[in-house]
């Protein structure tokens, strides 16, 4: 059997138990992606000299008798917009081709080898995170690993369809109006876009500066808190799970899911008591100031070379660009205005409930072949699609888990959102539900 | 004869000191008519004049 055997926990228990030589376990892995990895296209390039080198250190603390760190020996992808010393940091285009290699290592990237996590590889993403799909004209696309002939989700997606694939324990992944919850979703594992600022963004090259986040991916709810308390290099503390109230979004949260998603919310709702429905307002509206906002700071930021070397960008993301460094500035300042406004009716929301249960996406992963899904009763862009149910809440900055449900057929994920600042509250809810056999990452 | 479109395309890319190349305008039209849908959502709500815009953001 290939592919990584244990998950996060147990196998940084191993590690530090001296069981699993981190050394013998890097070299596997990476041995194990490189004959798998053309069925997928997860990873861009593997890490061998970095992976080796942290693994031999995990090696010798454990030897030593020292504390290895909480993850010690566990193998990440990192998206390939974050720096990691020595490599030159591509964010999935040609265009940053001739860069200088960087440096030094973004933050989480260094917290997370200081927590004894071993950097295997960089992953595969739409170029410069502008898309849901990881369909990119340089570097090829990603496969789900459920099914190859649909998609991973994105931009993220060579992060997460690795975990799926046992490629990698965790991933580190960037989330601006959906990249981790939609491929989180599609592939099955678990993923967290972190309350806006919580995490540094610090050595990652920005997509849409007013709404960039970072975070990881993972392949257990324990894992996933674990990398997360790695990442911002603090403990969280312990949350009666009993005591939160859990409510359901409705309105435009409750409109366009497929039938299996559809079940899957339902049963989930009930198994969590969450009877009340929470309708927030303007949520088209909402997810019409990410649009434009993104699209606008996109092009902003990529303006010089938009006048120089258009042609050298992937066409999909090109035209996106282009078009944004169209739009009025007078509509930007209208759509920050309305981000102000909806922040406060987000938090309105939250009076009377401390969780907020919503889709994900509208259904399954979509096939490569099938360029149209059905919204509204209106057949509409798949890509462009992926993020209905994710872009609207990017707006608020909240922060949101996705959730793996247990569901027949292919993988559906649950967003589940807090106030800011209590990601405490959603990985207490997040393992209760793995304990009790309502969500779990499948993995192939 | 010139397709407006295209014109205004040409216009507007001027603007901001771009030449985009006429093979690029059907796919940037089509993103900027989504653009301008999503700009319509967001004139369409009435907002107070002494809402600030969210520059500084905290959630």
């Amino acid at each position: 059997m290939s592919g990584l055997q244990q998950r996060t926990l147990g196998l940084a228990a191993s590690v530090r138990k001296g069981e699993i030589s981190a050394r013998d376990l890097t070299v596997k892995t990476l041995a194990d992606i490189e004959a798998r990895d053309k069925d997928y296209n997860c990873v861009t390039r593997l890490l061998m000299h970095r992976a080796l080198e942290a693994a031999e250190r995990v090696d010798r603390l454990v030897l030593q008798g020292q504390d290895p760190g909480p993850l010690a020996g566990v193998p990440f992808g990192i998206k390939d917009l974050f720096d990691v010393r020595g490599e030159i940091t591509t964010a999935g285009s040609k265009v940053l081709a001739n860069d200088l290699p960087a440096t030094q290592d973004a933050t989480l990237v260094a917290h997370m080898i200081a927590a004894g996590a071993i950097p295997i590889a960089l992953t595969n993403m739409d170029e410069f995170a502008y898309g849901f799909a990881t369909i990119n004209a340089h570097y090829g696309n990603t496969r789900n690993p459920h099914v190859p002939e649909r998609l991973a989700g994105g931009s993220s997606g060579g992060s997460a369809a690795g975990v799926a694939a046992r490629m990698f324990s965790l991933g580190l992944g960037s989330d601006t109006n959906g990249s981790i919850r939609v491929p989180a979703s599609l592939c099955g594992i678990w993923g967290l876009r972190a309350t806006q600022g919580r995490l540094s963004v610090e050595g990652s090259y920005p997509f849409v500066p007013s709404l960039d986040t970072v975070g990881p991916f993972a392949d257990s709810a324990g894992g996933l808190k674990a990398c997360f308390e790695a990442l911002c290099a603090r403990s969280l503390a312990d949350v009666d799970v009993g005591s939160l109230r859990i409510a359901r979004l409705g309105g435009w949260f409750g409109e366009n899911m497929s039938a299996p998603m559809q079940t899957a919310i339902d049963r989930l709702s009930m198994a969590l008591g969450a009877t009340d429905v929470v309708e927030l307002p303007e949520v088209a509206r909402a997810r019409a100031a990410a649009f434009v906002i993104s699209a606008s700071e996109g092009a902003g930021q990529h303006l010089k070379r938009l006048r120089a070397q258009a042609a050298d960008y992937d066409p999909a993301v090109r035209d996106r660009l282009l078009a944004g460094a169209l739009l009025p500035s007078t509509l930007i300042f209208q759509a920050h205005r309305l981000r102000n406004w909806f922040r406060d009716r987000m938090h309105e929301a939250f009076a009377k409930t401390d969780i907020l249960l919503a889709p994900a996406l509208v259904g399954e992963a979509p096939r490569f072949d099938q360029p149209e899904i059905e919204i509204g009763g209106k057949m509409v862009s798949a890509r462009a699609n992926l993020g209905l149910y994710t872009q609207p809440l990017t707006l608020a900055g909240f922060p949101v888990l996705t959730a793996p449900m247990k569901v027949p057929g292919l993988p559906l994920g649950a967003q589940l959102i807090a106030r800011p600042g209590r990601e405490d509250q959603l990985f207490a809810l997040a393992e209760k539900l793995e304990a009790a056999g309502l969500a779990e990452a499948r993995l192939i | 004869m010139t397709d407006p479109h295209d014109t205004e395309i040409t216009v507007l890319a001027r603007a901001n000191g771009l030449t985009i190349p006429a093979e690029f305008h059907a796919g940037v039209r089509s993103n900027l008519e989504l653009l301008r849908s999503y700009g319509a959502l967001i004139e369409g709500l009435d907002l107070p004049d002494r809402l600030e815009p969210a520059f500084r953001y905290e959630p």
